[in-house]
Formats: structure tokens, sequence, C-alpha cells
């Protein structure tokens, strides 16, 4: 499952979503907001969707790497709006019998994602200015 | 009155990748053979505007670039070089929708009394310098270094006409585009109903985040086309992808009534 929230990210929630009894292995991957990019201080993000699209592409994502590794489940949520240094703007958690194949499909999905589902990023820097991300 | 005619084949097309001149049409007339019988419709001697001596096969006299010119206004300059007497009729050679009736009403309403006679481009209603009429006068106005040919053709004051055919002028300098012209050519000219949703940096250009709006356009890369006309967004086609009703689709896919479209800037979740 995939979703976009306006709502801070509650990983351990998120994580509840994917355990089961015979799932000995769950990787949860956490994307942070951080406070520097290329050497530029960032004061904050901001995340913006088209939360239609990148609910279905998501979706997608999520459907390819439970058909590609043998995981138990796999979820995946993106936090839009205002987020401020340290808060969480992604969570993918994957669950598996054993670890292998939770590292690897939580990898994928991240990577996917950062690739395809139409989020943005703006950065405002120390400065106040401010920039979307890949779009220079 | 008939006018001395300079088709200009331009230069590398590198957007398109290949020389738009030699372009086949629908019904496979070479694109340059179209606009030259146009030309020679209307009776008076007509000339190739070429970087390098070529002529394209078409036997048309070549005017080579004079020093000191580049682009549309080489072309001007070359003309201006052969000394001949009378206006000259200059049309870019990726006009793929231009016609004769579209000639025939700028030749009827030409003011010789003024520098230039020309249409008013349908978008953004500036002088479009590539199918029009340029005085004597016009032509000596030209000085080397200038570069914008439709800059230049502003500081004339010219005449500007309403397109009587909206998508005459109409060109091509990609292969999406491209499909879009031969779209009109081959399906017509009608408009439609759009809605268009901007998001992150579009949405910042444009100031909305959504507009609905009438287009011409058969193809989403038409589409943007006529966006960027009006409005100036910052990115190029090809650092967008497209979706249409939800779903990712190609520059190709067709606009029809009642569609939503978004253009999509480069990706950066996570």
């Amino acid at each position: 499952m995939f979703s976009i929230v306006t709502t801070p990210i509650d990983s351990a929630a998120i994580i509840s979503q994917v355990e089961d009894a015979t799932a000995g292995a769950v990787v949860v991957f956490e994307g942070r907001v951080r406070n520097h990019h290329e050497g530029r201080q960032v004061r904050h993000l901001e995340y913006e969707a088209y939360q239609a699209l990148a609910e279905s592409e998501g979706g997608k994502i999520i459907a390819e790497a439970l058909a590609a590794f043998p995981i138990h489940a796999a979820v995946c949520t993106h936090r839009t709006g205002l987020l401020e240094i340290g808060d969480i703007a992604v969570v993918v958690a994957v669950s598996s019998a054993h670890r292998g194949p939770a590292f690897d499909a939580c990898r994928i999905i991240i990577d996917e994602l950062k690739a395809r589902v139409p989020i943005w990023k703006k950065e405002t820097y120390a400065d106040g200015s401010g920039s979307w991300v890949h779009c220079t | 009155m008939t006018p001395n005619i300079l088709i200009v084949a331009g230069g590398r097309s590198a957007r398109m990748g290949r020389d738009k001149a030699t372009i086949e049409r629908p019904g496979g007339t070479r694109q340059i053979d179209h606009l030259a019988a146009l030309a020679h419709s209307l009776g008076g001697p007509v000339f190739l505007s070429a970087q390098v001596q070529d002529d394209r096969g078409t036997g048309l006299t070549v005017l080579p670039d004079p020093e000191g010119y580049a682009g549309p206004l080489a072309a001007l300059a070359a003309a201006r070089a052969t000394g001949l007497a009378g206006p000259w009729l200059v049309l870019g050679c990726d006009l793929f929708l231009l016609d004769a009736a579209t000639l025939a009403h700028l030749l009827a309403h030409r003011d010789p009394a003024r520098a230039a006679t020309a249409f008013r481009n349908r978008i953004d209603g500036r002088a479009e310098p590539l199918c029009t009429l340029y005085e004597p006068a016009a032509l000596q106005a030209l000085t080397p270094g200038q570069r914008c040919a439709r800059s230049f053709l502003e500081s004339l004051d010219p005449l500007a006409l309403d397109l009587p055919f909206p998508a005459a002028l109409d060109n091509a300098n990609t292969p999406g585009e491209l499909e879009e012209v031969f779209q009109k050519i081959t399906r017509g000219v009608t408009a439609k109903a759009v809605r268009i949703l901007y998001f992150a940096i579009l949405r910042e250009a444009r100031g909305l985040s959504g507009e609905t709006l009438e287009t011409l356009a058969w193809t989403a890369a038409g589409l943007y086309e006529e966006l960027c006309f009006r409005h100036r967004l910052p990115l190029e086609q090809d650092q967008l992808r497209i979706a249409r009703n939800g779903e990712f689709e190609s520059w190709e896919v067709e606009v029809r009534d009642g569609d939503e479209f978004i253009f999509i800037p480069p990706v950066a979740g996570g």
C-alpha cells in the first residue's frame, strides 16, 4: 500500500501494517529532512504531490516489489506540506521471512519512488531563497 | 503587386534532429517543395535562403547568408544584397500549415506605406517575422549585430493583421511539434476545452494551480507549446512527463474535449 499524507508520519503505525508471525525480518527506511543540500544550508522543505497519480504510481511500485521478491508485505507513506529539519518525509516498511529480500525490496521501493512518483520538493535555504530540486 | 519571395531554409534544426526543409508532409510532398509551389503560384521570383549553397533539389536560386548576419535576419540581408526592387515576402520553411488563402490575405492587406505587413501570433499577439512582407525601407533598416527577428520586425512598427485561419503559422521545431502540425494537416483545426493542472515550479510560474482553456492542439506536445507561448513556462518538453486524466502518457497523446492534462516537472520525492 502506498499513501500520501499531510500530517506527521508515525513509523510505528506503518511497521504494524507489515508485521506478522511468520516474518523474521522487518526492514524500515525513514527519509528525513536534513539541514544541507549540495553545500547549502537548508532551513526547511516543502513537498507537493499530484495525489491521484502519486498514489497509483506508488501502488504500482509496491505491487512490482511484491511480485519480484519473496516478501510478505510492503507499505510506503510519503508526507507533503512544510517539513522542518529532522521531520520524517517518507517511510518504507517491508517484512519477509528472512532479511535479504526485505532489504532488497525496501531499497528498490525507495529508489523507484524517487525516480517515478510525481512528488516535488522545494528547498528553502538559510538566506531565504528557494529552489525546486531537479528543476534547474 | 507581385513580391519577390524568399523561403528561409534555416539552420541546423538541432531540436528537430533533421533538416526541416526536406521533411515529407502527409501525402509525401517534401515541405520545401510544398512551399516552393505556394510561392510560385504568386507569380514573382522565388529564392531560397540557406547557410550553405544547397538548393535541396528545388532548382531555386540560393541566397547565402552575408557576413555579419545570422538566423532569419541573414535572409533579409541576403534579399537586400540582390538589389531587386519591390517588396519581399519572407517565408519560414517550417510553416507546415501555411496555405494560399493566408498568403492572399497578407498580400491583399499590404500597406506599402508601412515598412512591413505581418500577422499577429495567434496566442501572444506579437508580429510574426517569417510570413511577412518587407518593404524596401525595412531592408534598409537592417544593420549587422541585430539578432532577434521578432524584435527587428517590431522596431519597424509593422502593420499587424489577425490571421484569417488561426493555426496557419503554427510551426514545428521538435518531433512532437511536427506530429502536432501533421495532425492539423490531416484532421483539420478544431478547438477543444481542456483542464490544465499545474504543480511545483510550473504552478509558481503560472501563478495558478489549474485553469480551463481552449486549445487548437491535437497532441500534448502542441498543447504545451501553446502554454509556453501564453505563459513563458520555465521548463522544456524534454524535462517533463505528461499525464492525461490521471495516467502517464506520451507527448503524442491526443487532446480531446474535456481532457485534463498535467505537465509533470522533474520529480524529487523521498
